[in-house]
């Protein structure tokens, strides 16, 4: 187990390498320079160019590149020239909101799904899956942006129950801590959380119907019937424990999905976190916080997939025993 | 004669088909009692409804596609098994009533401690704590003859032998101490030396539990050796049934007949068709299908007219005993200078 956790992490500290090379290089084909795209509010040629000595542009770019992976080392991602602060600094800002976003979305998304699919199992083929099946199709086919959009207009335009956009009450609570202020917060997490995992409920809880579904026929569940268990037991406990195996895959899946999906939704919601972060610095070629956002990403989405791999090992006692038995991939079971 | 511990009168249970394309009727009115402390073999070829019967006993049969029809009795202890609530009926399986299955390697949960899975059914139906279930669970491990019972109390099903985890299903069956056991197939998906010591090992706890016992298998040689009675069963139907003895001594069904021909034998080496062994010809036919009139005759050397158009109902052969003791559905019974076979 050891071993194979030692596999994992290099595994995926090259992933991480990768995609900052790709990140790094890639920034800087995209049309347009730091000092704005061509055409739109002209620095004078000048001021252009004292900042591209300021921040080392001048130089070679593999120069730049070796720079960068120097300083990274170091966890140090540079200054954005957009926002005059440490690139640093400014995920820290956003890393929460996004993570806290990300966490009450997928909250939403395994919660609902897990139920979700089990009713639909449990029920397969008569009136409630069917219907459950056609309502998870329709909202998994929607854009997560505009499902956002309708979300916001039903609910903070017409309705008005929830805020349509930010994080907190600008006025009673900028900053302060207080339970006020954390009601607050949830209240304005709900809309932004629901759009995100009602999209991944959808999905999920296909997986979890079909997973289900599979392991009802089995024959332990009917041993664990014939013991005379509550039906509640047998499908909860019996089936349920080996229906997650496939579910976990998903969850490692899941952050991926999450974070892109936060992009978008934190545009949509005006949710100040690492997706709009990013959004802004891509179309102000800030090459610096787009590169760093792209690091933390995926350091996440990689650290995601590796605690799907060890919650396997948690779940499923089969892969616990054989210590380091399994090669680096994610095997399927 | 004593009260039956179990009692099963014109079992019938059907599958509907997927494609609609007509009903399976696995079992079609099935008949036979389980007395206390005895063993009731039930033997039949693949498809011939011996599962469905034994899964129906228990409810255990997946509705829809299957259902029980109505007018089916299975009486265990005076009480219809068929018209319990579902909190009677749990108080039972696995407690009054315990089921084995045929595959040890399918049928304990791959994810739970052996231990956990046999100390289930005792928390649940003794109200054991924990970890009074636990010392039970190591109990019922040594019971049924497991080396190191405390430390494999705690051991997953895959770390196990096929013919460890029978015994592990035999001691999570019998950890309530019920007074049926249903073994359908407990040793065919096992080595041969260990087939012969999981059923020595059924036959001392019989004895040592004093419970009954209904062995549920296509193979003779476990009949012969377990059975205290045998019930043949053909295309959903019991056909022949008999005390063990009665029945290889005097097989009177051809079907029967049939079956034990086909057993190899060592001490007579079979002289007929070049040394081959016998086989039945054709197949069991489809359940959506059973032929007209007796079910058996499209196989059987000795049908006649009357075998094609009538189904035979159960016929007392006599012999010894009371009435009722050796059953055979088979015309022949009526015209017994028929049974020469036909060229």
């Amino acid at each position: 187990m050891a071993a194979w956790l030692v596999r994992r992490l290099v595994a995926s500290i090259a992933i991480v390498f990768a995609v900052v090379t790709i990140t790094f290089f890639v920034v800087r084909l995209a049309h347009g320079t730091p000092c704005g795209p061509a055409g739109e509010r002209p620095l004078p040629p000048d001021v252009c160019e004292r900042q591209r000595v300021q921040f080392g542009y001048d130089q070679p770019l593999l120069v730049q590149y070796g720079k960068y992976l120097v300083a990274l080392r170091h966890g140090e991602l540079g200054e954005s020239f957009g926002l005059h602060r440490p690139v640093a600094d400014a995920l820290a800002d956003a890393i929460p909101n996004t993570f806290t976003l990300a966490l009450a979305a997928l909250l939403v998304d395994f919660a609902l799904g897990l139920a979700l699919g089990i009713y639909q199992a449990v029920r397969a083929g008569r009136f409630g899956d069917v219907a459950v099946g056609n309502v998870a199709l329709l909202v998994n086919s929607m854009p997560v942006f505009w499902l956002g959009l309708v979300l916001l207009l039903v609910f903070a335009q017409w309705l008005r129950w929830f805020p349509a956009g930010g994080i907190h009450n600008p006025i009673l609570c900028p900053r302060l801590l207080s339970p006020y202020c954390l009601l607050d917060f949830l209240w304005h997490l709900v809309l932004p959380a629901l759009t995100l995992g009602l999209v991944g409920a959808a999905g999920t809880a296909r997986y979890q119907r079909a997973a289900m579904l599979e392991v009802i026929r089995q024959e332990y569940v009917r041993t664990a019937r014939a013991k005379g268990l509550r039906e509640r037991r047998v499908l909860l406990v019996h089936a349920l424990r080996n229906a997650l195996l496939p579910i976990i895959t998903l969850f490692g899946l899941a952050f991926p999905f999450l974070f892109t999906g936060a992009v978008l939704i934190e545009t949509v919601f005006a949710w100040p976190g690492m997706g709009r972060l990013a959004v802004n610095a891509i179309f102000q070629r800030d090459y610096p916080v787009v590169t760093g956002a792209a690091v933390l990403t995926t350091t996440m989405v990689v650290l995601g997939n590796l605690i799907a791999d060890v919650l396997y090992a948690v779940v499923d006692p089969r892969i616990r025993v054989q210590r380091g038995g399994r090669g680096g991939g994610g095997g399927s079971v | 004669m004593t009260e039956p511990l179990l009692r099963v009168r014109d079992l019938k249970t059907y599958f509907v088909t997927e494609q609609g394309s007509g009903t399976a009727r696995a079992v079609d009115g099935v008949s036979f009692e389980v007395q206390p402390g005895e063993t009731l073999g039930i033997v039949g070829e693949s498809g011939c409804g011996k599962t469905v019967t034994s899964l129906s006993i228990l409810r255990l049969i997946p509705e829809p596609p299957g259902h029980i029809r109505p007018g089916s009795v299975i009486e265990f202890e005076g009480r219809n098994l068929l018209t319990l609530e579902p909190r009677e009926l749990r108080a039972i399986r696995g407690n009054q009533i315990a089921m084995i299955f045929q595959e040890p390697m399918t049928s304990l949960n791959p994810v739970f401690t052996v231990g956990d899975q046999i100390a289930e059914a005792a928390i649940v139906h003794q109200g054991l704590s924990r970890r009074v279930a636990r010392t039970r669970a190591i109990d019922m491990l040594r019971l049924v003859g497991i080396a190191d019972p405390e430390e494999r109390v705690d051991h997953y099903p895959h770390q196990m032998s096929g013919g460890m985890r029978q015994r592990v299903m035999i001691g999570m069956a019998l950890v309530c101490h019920p007074k049926l056991l249903i073994a359908d197939e407990p040793t065919t998906a096992l080595d041969v030396t260990i087939q012969a010591q999981i059923l020595e090992l059924l036959d001392r706890l019989q004895a040592e539990l004093g419970m009954a016992v209904m062995l549920i298998t296509h193979d003779l040689g476990v009949v012969a050796g377990s059975a205290d009675r045998v019930a043949v069963m053909y295309a959903g139907q019991v056909v022949e049934q008999a005390p063990t003895a009665a029945l290889f001594a005097r097989p009177l069904h051809p079907y029967t007949e049939g079956l034990l021909a086909s057993v190899p034998r060592l001490d007579a080496p079979p002289a007929r068709e070049h040394g081959r062994l016998h086989s039945i010809p054709g197949q069991v036919p489809a359940a959506t299908a059973w032929p007209d009139g007796c079910r058996f005759h499209p196989r059987c050397p000795y049908a006649w007219e009357r075998c094609r158009a009538e189904m035979p109902p159960l016929l007392d052969a006599g012999g010894e005993g009371e009435p009722g003791t050796h059953t055979v559905r088979c015309w022949l019974l009526t015209e017994p200078r028929r049974r020469t076979p036909h060229p």
